[in-house]
């Protein structure tokens, strides 16, 4: 469990890693752009690319953030309670939070392989988004994987005497 | 069931899980589905989903965020907090209580380069707390006042707040970058006021520093240049319209790496640890943002923003009335709940609201950050005073808490002014041409 545990986490630094290269390319590419429309010519389809690009770092930073403890919380009324009872509340929201990214990874898993079918391709480079789609679905399978430890972690709170 | 009365049950249902410590954005985005599908059907709901997870991951506006945080982040690991309080502790110094004075005017100048209250807190916390420890200043002086104005990096543009702000009511980010710096210069001068004032009536609190040469300080003088730099470079090209807010915040962290590595301020570590933290940053907000618009659009089928919106208006009460309870309301949400929460959960419901009592939008912009930066000092949930605490150990909360209570009254002040004032906010913005 400890090692699987160490997996998840790993891979989701790894995938943040890459979200880092995301941001400095996004930086590089605007600021490319902008020099280059001064003294020649706009770098062709840049909009497009800095959404993709912004789609990527996204997806691929919020399991991390949710590892780091990045999202915020509301922790005012639970750090009053003992780890049992945080423990069991924890295994409740944790449940919600798996449902919820679950859909939602499913969901847009439906909407790459509509847009694939549907050859829906981006408005200036013409790429397709189906790829990226599929990159966010990715970015939400990590998530559900740190919520599910986070759901494991509870469990072994709640159970703890 | 009525829409209104599943609207009440899901904002019921909505604080209860925020309670639980589920995270913000998960539960707006639960809600928000659980209450599209009820509403509409499961399949818009489940649609509704993917949709706007991509749409919000992929857009443009967005973008904008990432640029801005990694400016703020690289300005805080290149030390140019510290170059800031250096020049302005050289100018001030020699008077009472001179480096609480010198801690706000550096803040300011931090917050024209960073965008984020927990940056500008932290970064100049780390520069100013044990500068003013040594000269034996009031600890809940000096807490209070690097808490409290390390709050000015939100008003003060690039702003986070505003750019959310901004996001979700499809305002212009020029034009609420640029309506934020008066009120954040009038907000300066009233920490500032505050300072004099505590020092005049109680003067032990804060004893005079050295005097410094003028040679120091103009060689200080520097920290402020490059200050001045970045902030001509973002906000000039926002005001005469040659930047897109995106383009402008990557000019502004392209401008703030130059700078860094031309000095030789930034390490390897501190670029690292600066885009590690622009993912992670960037990561909540928009989460929180996507959750907030799922949110919104089960909002929007109920009707209930539009329907209170109707209903405030038929009240027959005076407009700033009512804007004096939201912002009474605000103030009390934000001793609970997390600011940058807080702002996304409301806007949605509250913005018809403001539109129909003829308030302009971009002035309740600042407004809003106004009662944002209320919310990050008060207690039990102030943000600030969790940072300054994790600087100054040795300070019991209590203390900060207690510090912090004058700036608070400077920010209701800053408020007030706004309310009577509006045009203090609305004059720069008719300068931006896009």
């Amino acid at each position: 469990m400890v090692f699987l545990n160490r997996t998840v986490e790993f891979v989701s630094k790894f995938c943040d890693w890459i979200a880092q290269v995301a941001v400095m390319a996004m930086l590089l590419l605007v600021v490319g752009n902008i020099i280059l429309r001064k003294v020649w010519k706009p770098i062709h389809g840049t909009y497009d690319y800095v959404c993709f690009l912004g789609a990527i770092m996204v997806s691929l930073a919020i399991a991390y953030c949710a590892v780091r403890k990045g999202h915020i919380e509301v922790e005012l009324l639970m750090v009053r309670f003992s780890d049992r009872v945080q423990g069991i509340v924890g295994i409740f929201t944790n449940i919600l939070s798996l449902a919820i990214f679950s859909l939602i990874t499913w969901q847009c898993m439906v909407l790459a392989g509509e847009m694939r079918r549907a050859g829906e391709v981006s408005m200036t480079a013409l790429i397709p988004f189906y790829p990226y789609i599929y990159v966010v679905s990715f970015g939400c399978i990590l998530l559900c994987m740190v919520i599910l430890f986070d759901l494991i972690k509870s469990f072994s709170k709640a159970v703890k005497k | 069931m009525n829409p209104g009365t599943i609207a009440i049950i899901s904002i019921v249902l909505l604080l209860f899980l925020f309670l639980l410590r589920m995270p913000v954005a998960y539960v707006m985005a639960l809600v928000g589905f659980l209450g599209f599908s009820y509403m509409v059907s499961v399949g818009g709901g489940l649609s509704l989903l993917a949709k706007d997870f991509w749409v919000m991951f992929s857009s443009n506006s967005l973008t904008v965020v990432p640029m801005f945080v990694f400016m703020g982040t690289l300005a805080f690991h290149s030390g140019m907090g510290g170059r800031l309080y250096d020049a302005a502790h050289k100018f001030f110094a020699q008077l009472r209580g001179g480096l609480a004075l010198s801690t706000v005017m550096a803040c300011a100048g931090f917050g024209a380069m960073c965008g984020s209250t927990i940056a500008g807190a932290a970064a100049m916390g780390k520069v100013t707390l044990p500068e003013m420890r040594r000269y034996h200043y009031d600890p809940s002086l000096a807490t209070g006042c690097v808490a409290a104005a390390g709050s000015l990096a939100i008003l003060i543009p690039p702003s986070t707040v505003l750019i959310i702000y901004g996001i979700m009511t499809e305002q212009s980010i020029g034009k609420l970058f640029a309506a934020g710096i008066l009120p954040g210069l009038l907000l300066t001068a009233l920490f500032g006021l505050v300072v004099f004032l505590l020092c005049r009536f109680r003067p032990a609190l804060a004893p005079a520093g050295e005097k410094s040469s003028w040679k120091e300080r103009i060689a200080s003088l520097s920290g402020i240049i490059e200050m001045l730099i970045l902030f001509a470079l973002v906000m000039g090209g926002l005001f005469v319209g040659w930047f897109t807010p995106t383009e402008a915040g990557a000019a502004g962290a392209a401008g703030t790496l130059v700078l860094a590595l031309a000095r030789r301020k930034l390490t390897w570590r501190g670029l690292l640890d600066s885009l590690s933290e622009t993912t992670r940053i960037s990561a909540m907000v928009f989460l929180i943002i996507t959750g907030a618009t799922l949110f919104g659009r089960f909002m929007a089928v109920t009707r209930v923003p539009f329907e209170l919106s109707e209903w405030v208006g038929g009240l027959g009460m005076s407009p700033h009335v009512i804007m004096g309870f939201i912002i009474f309301g605000y103030l009390i949400g934000g001793c609970f709940m997390d600011s940058l929460a807080l702002i996304t959960l409301t806007v949605p419901i509250l913005y018809p609201v403001i539109l129909k009592l003829g308030f302009d939008p971009i002035w309740f912009g600042v407004i809003i950050v106004l009662v944002g930066e209320m919310g990050v000092i008060t207690p039990p949930v102030g943000i600030n005073v969790y940072v300054i605490k994790g600087v100054a150990v040795d300070v019991p909360l209590e203390t900060i808490f207690k510090g912090i209570f004058p700036f608070l009254g400077a920010i209701i002040v800053c408020t007030i002014l706004l309310i009577l004032f509006p045009s203090i906010a609305l004059f720069l913005p008719g300068f931006v041409t896009k």
